[in-house]
């Protein structure tokens, strides 16, 4: 077997930059040049995942492949990456989606509403005009990749946060500038929410390091030496009152108030369903699939990787915040009428899931939890690709105005009808299998309101359905397309199905969805041994 | 009875060969600084307005540069301390000497080419005396930044000072550089009598200025003197605090960075700015906070003066980011939006003079933090300069109008100025990938665990509070809608290879450098102290 | 414990059962993906074609299945006792290791000879049935899928697959009711199926979490040995199965897990509370609501408990609790039933009320009655529907009773058909019905877990059966003729393929009985899997012996057949209301026929208090709760800049008077706070 490449990892990172400057040189508006560059971005990317895959041996469960190199040794700071099965998933899960989203959008990929003033050519064959500064916008979600792959592979606390904070700057510009009509107000929103938390996670980061240095002496911010500081110390759960001056208590709230802003999770969802609405296509599905996979990738490893004792102790919290985030998300889904809003609802419902899942703490539960990441990811990708391809046709978000659509455009409605069955995770799609972990998970936990939890978690079953169903109703049946105002360009337009390049991908996504349900031990074999021994330690 | 030594009378000695180079650079720029005074008025007036500066200014920037080069070969030399204690050229004075010079040479850039700029739209010409007041200020810098003595400090303090307020005086016919030229005389005029106050009171009951031998007077002191020596300290931490637009003494502060030529508002936010702190730096490790260095036994009365010092720090830092920040949002004019930025700042960085009391590490934050405020804060500045705008009373563009709108469409229209000037707005907003964020990130952690954690959550907030301002600037030059593209970004045309754009993009640069690889500056800053 | 031993000799991997299931599958996809293609962009003329042609591969391939699951019945009834698939694991994470097998057994045959058998017929149907509708593809597809997830939810072996078929079903009946998508009433009685159902499977989703918990495996077969293991070990009678004194698996839980399946089954077999779907699901085509709401899906959760036999006998109070609900539904069904008009919704809650009538058999421990009624209600049922279908199909659509009558001379054949149908049901002599309800009533008295009570309801629902069925065939067939001029002019017998089917289940709702009947069906076919209860002589509760109870219920559905058909047939032009016949008020009349109100009041309690609360949860929440903080902090901050900036007035004396004033306070606050 070949050795085992060394800079392996480093490849991984930094491959996507060197793309968004080659997107910087050349003339992204030609539209071959911009499928060349992006389809072999993400081709490099996916085959390099697939190959880390294969050649991760699943035995020990530490970080494999790691790289460690001094970077500011007077704090004890090493740009040193790793990858173990929860980051294997994670980076193998970008460059899928990234994959599906280059492949979909090279032509159109920017938010109608707000440039009137380019012409409504109505032959459908051409297609449409590329946005403007295209290289640039292309260059910084490249850029944007390399931060999320930073992210999932950094093992040491400050290159996280490092990468965490610059997959902030290309979103701010991403949606601020090719953003929908209303973006200005609501991107500023969203980045000063976004900092809000992760500036508390810095402070924690440098007072976890600093009660380390004063425990072991050690002065270093590797994750793996941070996991056996004795923080058990800093924590005495005999009461309340004790916990909350607990400092280990503190330290896990400011990690989990980022990654909870991050995914996001009911109280602090506001930014969330304004920053979809407003944002590029490319955008949309860079944000909701994976940099809200960065905030649940951080709960499962630093906020219940490093504080195991506050994490059982507040475990049943977590996991009511996430039910409740299940059930608001669903109502609130139930009554929005613009898509991209319904969408971003339904994904803070998913996440809800997720976070119960992560905080069953046992090993069905946290695997659940991985798993559900996986296929919100996929979904979620799926389903703006439908709402983008849907705009395109019969312009305009509101699916009030929309209806009757399913004889129109079949290809559209079947699609569409895949993604839902894997929204309300009925049995056979990928979301059921992670769904029921999620459930079983949360009726093994050993505290005494396990089962009502259960119950509450089986009862989002009920809403997703209600609201899957009303939206799918409202855009593809009921009676045909009533919308006068657009009336006059309305025939020819809708005219054409989805497209060879939209239907293979929405194949692909169908492909995961149904065969991850069916096969689940496809992914399953490659994250047993990790999530049980590591987390739990 | 005032207990005078007498070696304390300074006597001229001869001095040694080996001191010589460090006082090159303070030789050099007033060389020249007054041969410039000579040659100004003897060019006759006939030359082009431009030919009648750029010998002045050429001659400047010689000066500047043979002073940078010869700081540059001192920082090999071993320190040395000149004229009995007068003059310290340690470490830390050989480090500001090299930056203030640096300063002072990209300020007098911007101030040339943003001359060049405004001659295409028939404003009156700095005259020639500005480049020579530059110069004289940045002699005033290295004596006050490389000095342990305390009246060498009021002398060289009051150098700079004068200069300065000449030079935000001086673009005569505009009525807001002379108001505010005025109004910073009277207020620093009003400063520099309380340090000299201060000054007295300190000298009076310490018996020395030496500030390397004030930790050993102290321990003599009984209680009565404890107190008027507490009174001077105060007085002086007041001046201090002025020069730095700290709280209380922060309203000029606005008026005047409006007021005054851009060019020359930044050296003042960069390199002033940066003196007063190496200032403040010095006096709080000899006289302030002495207890760290000075031997235990005698903690009780070191430590009241250090307790009534830590108190008014404390409460002037709270203040000062709290109302830095929530003035800024208020302002739609760039200038006075930036220079309560700047007010923020003084207040972090006075977080770390207060974390000083029991950490050596939070200077070395504090100078790295002031490092890469430095260098961001000229480049700010640096493209400022190019832009003038209309008021909307008189249709004269002055640079004092310049608001916000105005940038709409940078972003688009000049590539590396919107580039650069957002890399300069997330170093102060302190977003990774910049110098600011480590700065910020050295800062938390070294004030973390010593002082009071309301602080660093005071800190963090109001940092988020500026944190909306710096955006809504970014967001003006990118993301404006496409009905009202362009501000007054429009009307410049200037050849993309001049001065002020190589200056702008080194300032780029070294933020970037700074903020992914600061390990070896760090490095640097470690062995200051 | 021989019988046990005799389960696992014999068992024999084969297969065989991935083939039942496949094939479904194989025809779903050719007519999925090849018969577009093939009739790609041909619109009238060839759709002829197109429809024989999707219609005889869907029909073929589930008729292929049907002959297998004969051979296997065969092989099944030959001596070993199962057929296993091979397996691979399905969920497999740390212990909970889920595999994905599929068992045909003694029981699961039955169930896959009804379901393939009856939907051959159904498929055959709908080839006349559906043949001018556009969308007859898309149908063929979702009927292939329905017949799909039905064999899955029978032969799976672990309960998350029969939940896979279970939801599988569901969305096939939802997918089949909203068929004709475009009228929104559909779409909402298409919804309002799949909540319902969704409902019922959140119980049987906590049941299955249970019993991984407790039990900790979710093989049916083991879960059946684990408990009948306990049973025997306990030589256990009814009366001391309490004593089950096993840790995780004390008699509360059991009955915790059954009452939750029960939940499930409730939603599925729409008993009592969660009824309402059925009848709205008569918007779909007839022949889905033939095969599905009649025949198989529905039968799906009698089909469970009877499954999970050894568990329900392990908890008396469980089993007392599905007698009285379906005794209940029974009884309840059968009034409303009396009171409706529309052919189509008097079948359906006549099959609410038969089911009520299974889940009773279940309830008081007579499983083999409960699988037989099962069996032969499948068959009349299906009959009856598809009768229907074909009179609806000759008068265009017309589902009103009170516009048929006299369709005797116009419709003989499914006059003779469905005559045949209605005898079966009601339970005339000699008829399938006749002997499975027979068999129930007489369990209802033997068994212990009967009680004179029910039999007394079994009986007055017997009666109000017969009565409803015998109202069904008056006012249809019999009587003045009460439809339009229009219809008359169109008036056709059905065509041939769909006469067929309808005389090839009268010819299986007539031998039905005799071939259950229960001395023929040899109690070894069932005892391995079905906890048989012999049946004694004498009831224990009424002494009332079998002859004796056969001959009163053959008494009973004679006279209301007979009261039937005479009161309802009428000789003027418009039908006489039950109000008149039975001089009851016109307030119960309304109330019978609005079916007790019921859908309004689940209405007016859940549905409409809950999207109110979601839409205030979308606005008013949104912006008031969970904004109100970043929106205060805004206001805060700015009005706190707007105060400050009124300080910095500009002039220098406010600025000195500012200086003056911090070097003062600083002094005072040095001096004071020294110490």
């Amino acid at each position: 077997m070949l050795e085992r490449p060394t800079c392996l990892l480093s490849i991984i990172i930094f491959l996507p930059s060197v793309f968004a400057i080659l997107s910087l040189l050349l003339p992204m508006q030609k539209e071959w040049i911009r499928n060349l560059i992006l389809f072999s971005s993400s081709l490099c990317s996916l085959l390099l995942a697939l190959f880390l895959w294969n050649i991760f041996d699943v035995k020990n469960s530490g970080f494999q492949f790691s790289e460690f190199h001094e970077w500011i040794p007077k704090w004890g700071i090493a740009y040193a990456i790793g990858v173990d099965s929860i980051s294997l998933l994670m980076v193998l899960m970008t460059a899928i989606v990234a994959f599906i989203a280059f492949l979909s959008t090279s032509y159109n990929c920017h938010n109608h509403d707000h440039d009137h003033d380019h012409d409504h050519d109505h032959n459908h064959n051409h297609p449409l005009p590329a946005i403007k500064y295209a290289s640039a916008f292309y260059a910084l979600i490249l850029f944007l990749q390399t931060a999320l792959y930073g992210t999932f592979l950094a093992t040491d606390l400050f290159l996280f946060y490092f990468f965490w904070e610059i997959a902030l700057i290309p979103m701010l510009f991403i949606i601020g500038i090719w953003g929908g009509s209303k973006r200005l107000k609501v991107t500023i929103k969203f980045f000063i929410y976004t900092l809000f938390g992760s500036l508390f996670m810095l402070i924690a980061i440098i007072a976890l390091v600093a009660i380390h240095k004063e425990n072991t002496g050690v002065l270093s911010a590797q994750y793996n030496i941070l996991k056996q500081g004795q923080l058990a110390a800093y924590f005495d759960g005999s009461s309340p009152m004790a916990a909350l001056s607990s400092p280990q208590l503190w330290l896990f709230l400011a990690f989990t108030l980022a990654f909870i802003i991050k995914i996001p999770i009911v109280p602090f969802h506001t930014w969330q369903p304004d920053i979809y609405e407003e944002s590029p296509l490319l955008g949309a599905i860079f944000i909701s699939a994976l940099l809200a996979k960065m905030g649940t990738y951080g709960l499962l490893r630093f906020s219940i990787g490093l504080f195991a004792e506050v994490s059982n102790y507040i475990s049943p919290l977590m996991c009511i915040l996430g039910i409740v985030s299940i059930l608001y998300g669903a109502l609130c889904a139930w009554s929005q009428i613009s898509m991209k809003r319904v969408i971003a609802y339904s994904s803070i419902s998913h996440a809800g899931y997720i976070l119960v899942g992560l905080f069953t703490l046992n090993a069905i539960g946290m695997t659940g939890g991985l798993y559900q990441m996986f296929n919100h990811a996929l979904l979620v990708t799926g389903m703006f690709l439908m709402a983008s391809y849907l705009f395109e046709r019969v312009h305009t978000d509101n699916i009030r105005e929309m209806g009757g659509l399913a004889k129109i455009i079949p290809l559209h409605s079947l699609a569409l009808f895949i993604l839902l069955l894997s929204l309300i995770a009925l049995p056979g799609t990928n979301s059921f299998v992670g769904e029921f972990s999620i459930l079983v998970g949360t009726f093994n936990m050993n505290i005494r309101m396990a089962p009502l939890l259960a119950f509450f978690v089986a009862l989002g079953g009920i809403f997703s359905a209600l609201y899957a169903f009303r939206f799918y109703h409202l855009i593809m049946f009921g009676a045909i397309y009533k919308k006068e105002k657009h009336k006059e360009h309305r025939e020819p337009f809708l005219a054409f199905d989805l497209k060879i390049k939209e239907v293979l991908v929405m194949g692909i996504i169908a492909l995961f969805i149904l065969g991850l349900g069916i096969y689940p031990d496809l992914f399953f074999a490659k994250t047993k041994i990790s999530i049980t021994t590591k987390v739990m330690r | 009875m005032l207990n005078v030594q007498m070696h304390e009378v300074m006597l001229i000695q001869k001095i040694p060969s080996a001191i010589w180079p460090f006082l090159f650079p303070v030789i050099i720029l007033s060389i020249f600084a007054i041969l410039n005074l000579v040659i100004a008025p003897l060019l006759s007036s006939k030359h082009t307005k431009k030919g009648r500066t750029g010998v002045v200014f050429f001659m400047a920037v010689i000066a500047l540069l043979l002073c940078t080069f010869s700081a540059l070969f001192n920082f090999t030399l071993t320190s040395e301390t000149l004229f009995a204690g007068l003059l310290v050229f340690d470490n830390l004075a050989k480090y500001s000497t090299i930056v203030l010079c640096l300063g002072g040479l990209f300020s007098i850039i911007n101030l040339y080419e943003s001359e060049i700029a405004c001659d295409q739209r028939e404003e009156t010409p700095l005259p020639a005396e500005v480049y020579i007041l530059l110069l004289f200020s940045l002699i005033g810098m290295i004596i006050l930044a490389s000095t342990t003595h305390l009246f060498m400090m009021f002398v060289a303090l009051e150098i700079m000072s004068y200069s300065i307020y000449v030079m935000v005086a001086i673009r005569r016919t505009s009525k807001n550089s002379s108001e505010a030229g005025l109004k910073y005389f009277i207020m620093g005029g009003v400063s520099s009598a309380f340090f000299l106050y201060g000054l007295v009171l300190v000298f009076g009951n310490l018996g020395t200025l030496e500030l390397t031998k004030a930790s050993l007077a102290l321990t003599l002191l009984n209680p009565h003197q404890i107190l008027l020596l507490i009174v001077g300290s105060i007085m002086i931490i007041g001046a201090l605090l002025f020069k730095v637009g700290a709280f209380p003494f922060h309203s000029w502060v606005a008026d005047v960075y409006q007021g005054a030529n851009t060019a020359i508002t930044g050296f003042m936010a960069s390199a002033v700015k940066f003196a007063s702190f190496i200032m403040i730096l010095r006096l709080t490790k000899y006289l302030f906070f002495a207890s760290t260095t000075a031997s235990t036994n005698a903690s009780t009365n070191v430590s009241a003066n250090s307790e009534a010092i830590f108190l008014v720090l404390s409460i002037s830092a709270l203040l000062t980011m709290i109302w830095g920040n929530v003035l800024a949002i208020q302002q739609s004019n760039i200038k006075r939006l930036l220079a309560y930025s700047t007010i923020a700042h003084t207040g972090y960085l006075l977080l770390a003079v207060l974390a000083s009391q029991n950490s050596v590490r939070s200077f070395e934050a504090l100078i790295f933090y002031l490092t890469a405020y430095f260098f961001s804060t000229l480049g700010t500045f640096a493209v400022l300069s190019l832009f003038r705008d209309k008021d909307d009373k008189n249709d004269k563009e002055l640079e004092s109008e310049l608001t916000i709108d105005s940038l709409r469409g940078m972003g688009f229209k000049h590539h590396l100025l919107g580039v650069a000037f957002t890399l300069f707005l997330l170093s102060f907003a302190g977003i990774p990938l910049t110098a600011g964020f480590i700065g910020k990130f050295f800062l938390f952690s070294s004030i973390l665990p010593k002082i009071h954690f309301t602080f660093v959550i005071v800190a963090v907030l109001t940092s988020l509070i500026s944190l909306s301002y710096y955006l809504k600037l970014i967001a003006v030059m990118y993301m404006r809608g496409e009905e009202r593209m362009y501000g007054v970004v429009d009307r410049l045309e200037y050849n993309p290879v001049n001065a002020t754009t190589i200056i702008i993009s080194f300032t780029a640069i070294f933020t970037l450098f700074l903020g992914i690889f600061p390990g070896p500056m760090l490095t640097i800053i470690a062995s200051l102290f | 414990m021989n019988e046990l031993q005799s389960l696992q000799t014999s068992l024999q991997t084969s297969f065989l059962p991935f083939w039942i299931i496949l094939l479904p599958l194989i025809g779903l996809i050719i007519n999925a993906v090849i018969t577009p293609l093939i009739f790609r962009g041909v619109h009238n003329h060839l759709h002829k074609t197109k429809v024989i042609f999707a219609g005889s591969v869907a029909t073929l391939v589930i008729f292929i299945s049907f002959l297998l699951s004969c051979y296997a019945y065969f092989i099944l009834s030959s001596n070993s006792s199962a057929i296993k698939s091979p397996s691979y694991l399905w969920p497999n994470i740390d212990t909970l290791k889920i595999s994905f097998q599929l068992v045909i057994d003694k029981l699961s045959i039955i169930l896959c000879l009804v379901v393939t058998a009856v939907g051959s017929l159904i498929h055959l149907y709908s080839i006349g049935y559906m043949g001018k509708d556009d969308g007859v593809v898309r149908y063929f597809v979702f009927l292939n899928l329905f017949c799909f997830s039905m064999l899955l939810l029978i032969i799976g072996n672990s309960l998350p697959l029969m939940f896979f078929g279970w939801e599988g079903v569901g969305l096939c009946s939802y997918l089949l009711i909203g068929f004709w998508y475009t009228d929104k009433e559909k779409l909402q009685n298409a919804t309002k199926a799949f909540i319902m159902n969704r409902i019922g499977d959140i119980g049987l989703l906590l049941a299955m979490v249970l019993i991984f918990k407790s039990i900790g495996t979710l093989e049916i077969s083991n879960i059946n040995q684990i408990i009948s293991t306990y049973q025997s070990t306990y030589q256990n009678t009814y009366q001391n199965i309490q004593q089950i004194t096993q840790q995780t698996l004390d008699s509360q839980t059991i009955t915790i897990i059954c009452l939750l399946l029960f939940v499930g089954a409730i939603g599925k077999s729409a008993q009592i509370p969660l009824y309402t779907w059925l009848p709205d699901a008569m918007s779909g085509p007839t022949p889905v609501s033939a095969l599905i709401h009649a025949a198989t899906m529905v039968t799906a959760g009698v089909y469970m408990i009877v499954r999970f036999s050894p568990l329900y006998q392990a908890s008396p109070t469980a089993m007392a609790v599905i007698a009285t609900i379906g005794a209940g539904t029974a009884l309840f069904a059968a009034t409303i039933a009396i009171a409706q008009n529309d052919i189509k919704k008097v079948l359906a809650y006549s099959t609410i009320s038969q089911l009520g009538f299974m889940f009773l058999a279940c309830g008081v421990g007579a499983y083999t009655a409960a699988i037989f009624h099962l069996l032969t209600h499948a068959f009349f049922k299906a009959l009856l529907f598809l009768g229907a279908g074909s009179v609806i199909h000759a008068c265009q659509g017309e589902q009103d009773m009170q516009k048929f009558g006299g369709l005797r001379k116009y419709l003989p054949h499914t006059f003779v058909t469905m005559m045949i149908g209605s005898f079966a049901i009601s339970g005339l002599p000699l008829f399938s019905g006749f002997f499975s309800k027979d068999e129930i009533l007489f369990s209802v008295l033997a068994l212990p877990y009967g009680g004179s009570g029910l039999y007394l309801i079994a009986t007055i629902t017997a009666f109000l059966t017969a009565i409803y069925t015998a109202r069904l065939i008056s006012m249809t067939f019999l009587g003045e003729e009460r439809f339009t001029v229009m219809v008359r002019k169109y008036l056709h017998e059905s065509p041939s393929v769909m006469l067929v089917p309808l005389y090839v289940l009268a010819f299986l709702a007539t031998i039905g009985g005799i071939f259950g009947l229960h001395h023929f069906l040899v109690p070894n076919n069932y005892s391995e899997i079905v906890i048989f209860s012999k049946l004694p002589e004498i009831g224990i509760h009424l002494p009332l012996t079998e002859r004796e109870v056969m001959i009163s219920s053959a008494f009973i559905s004679i006279v209301g057949f007979i009261l039937g058909l005479t009161l309802f047939r009428t000789k003027t032009k418009e039908s006489k209301s039950i109000r008149k016949i039975f001089k009851i008020p016109l307030s119960i009349q309304r109330v019978l026929e609005n079916k007790y109100y019921v859908d309004e009041i689940y209405d007016y309690i859940l549905v409409r208090p809950l999207r109110l609360f979601a839409y205030h949860c979308s606005i008013f929440v949104e912006q008031y709760v969970f904004d109100l903080v970043i929106v205060l902090l805004q206001r805060v901050i700015f009005s706190l800049g707007k105060k400050l900036r009124t300080l910095q007035s500009g002039d220098v004396q406010m600025y000195l008077l500012f200086f003056l004033l911090g070097i003062t306070s600083f002094l005072f606050l040095a001096l004071n706070f020294k110490g």
